[in-house]
């Protein structure tokens, strides 16, 4: 039951970063001026994480998806997931009204609570499989003695 | 989990987060280079009083949107905050658009797309007034639309 789970949890953290990097991918122009929505980092900085950020998550999620290279990339999506919740809190905090580029092209104002949440969601997700990962580990090795 | 297999087991998830970090920067560079959507680089290559939508939002709340279109246009749709100035209507709208400007900002000036010319218009208008900040938005309402699109 838990492998089954585990699997389905995979599956979903890992296909939702794969569906929001493919997008950013398609427009990296329209995730460089959501980026610079945030008024967090200096233009070419922004332009910088509009081309490579979306490439991280979908190479992360593949990995994720296929068991490759796990744990590096359940902790780089944590990472990222981290990362857009404390970006999405400050502008939230900061009354910005902007497009979040979560999923790629704009789709008008960011209903802050919802991307939050689901960011939140992600990171438990993704901190449960490395739980996971680490136990089994732990079995292998004990297992071995 | 003995401390040796744990420090081992943190090692190699450190190592495979830098293969990982590292992989990405082949198609990053790729999609800087060859991405027919790509993003601009350089916010300076713009002709002279011109700036582009990136940069724009990038100045924040210093900047007055001004909306060069016809008074239709604008009733339509507009930038959110942007104050309408024609110039067939220049005298009564102009005073809209100095209330609303303040000695610190930036103010943009757009149309309808990349080819027309309202814009630059009401630019050199608005630099006679005295106003110094003054930047037509490349392509205009067009760009807008298909940024919030």
């Amino acid at each position: 039951m838990r492998t089954v789970v585990t699997l389905i949890l995979r599956i979903l953290g890992a296909g939702i970063f794969i569906y929001a990097g493919v997008l950013k991918v398609w427009s990296p122009a329209q995730f460089h001026v959501d980026i610079l929505g945030y008024h967090m980092v200096p233009y070419r900085v922004a332009a910088l994480m509009a081309v490579y950020l979306p490439w991280l998550e979908i190479f992360c999620g593949l990995c994720i998806l296929f068991h490759r290279a796990y744990m590096g990339s359940l902790a780089i999506l944590s990472g990222l997931s981290v990362v857009f919740i404390v970006a999405l809190s400050s502008a939230w905090a900061r009354g910005i009204d902007l497009s979040c580029g979560c999923f790629g092209a704009s789709v008008g104002p960011t209903e802050y609570p919802q991307a939050i949440a689901l960011d939140c969601a992600l990171l438990l997700i993704f901190l449960f499989l490395a739980m996971q990962e680490l136990r089994a580990t732990s079995r292998d090795a004990q297992a071995r003695r | 989990m003995t401390w040796a297999d744990r420090i081992r087991l943190l090692r190699k998830t450190a190592l495979q987060a830098l293969v990982l970090c590292a992989f990405a920067i082949v198609p990053a560079l790729l999609t800087a280079f060859f991405h027919p959507d790509k993003p601009e680089w350089d916010p300076t290559v713009l002709k002279e009083g011109e700036t582009n939508l990136p940069l724009a939002i990038s100045w924040g709340d210093e900047v007055l949107w001004v909306d060069a279109r016809s008074r239709e246009d604008y009733d339509k749709e507009h930038i959110p905050g942007a104050v309408l100035l024609t110039e067939d209507d220049w005298d009564e709208e102009i005073e809209d658009v100095l209330n609303e400007w303040l000695p610190e900002m930036k103010v943009v000036v757009y149309c309808s797309s990349l080819a027309c010319q309202e814009s630059h218009k009401v630019r050199e208008r608005l630099l006679e007034y005295g106003l110094t900040e003054v930047y037509v938005l490349k392509g205009g309402w067009e760009t807008w639309k298909a940024a919030v699109e």
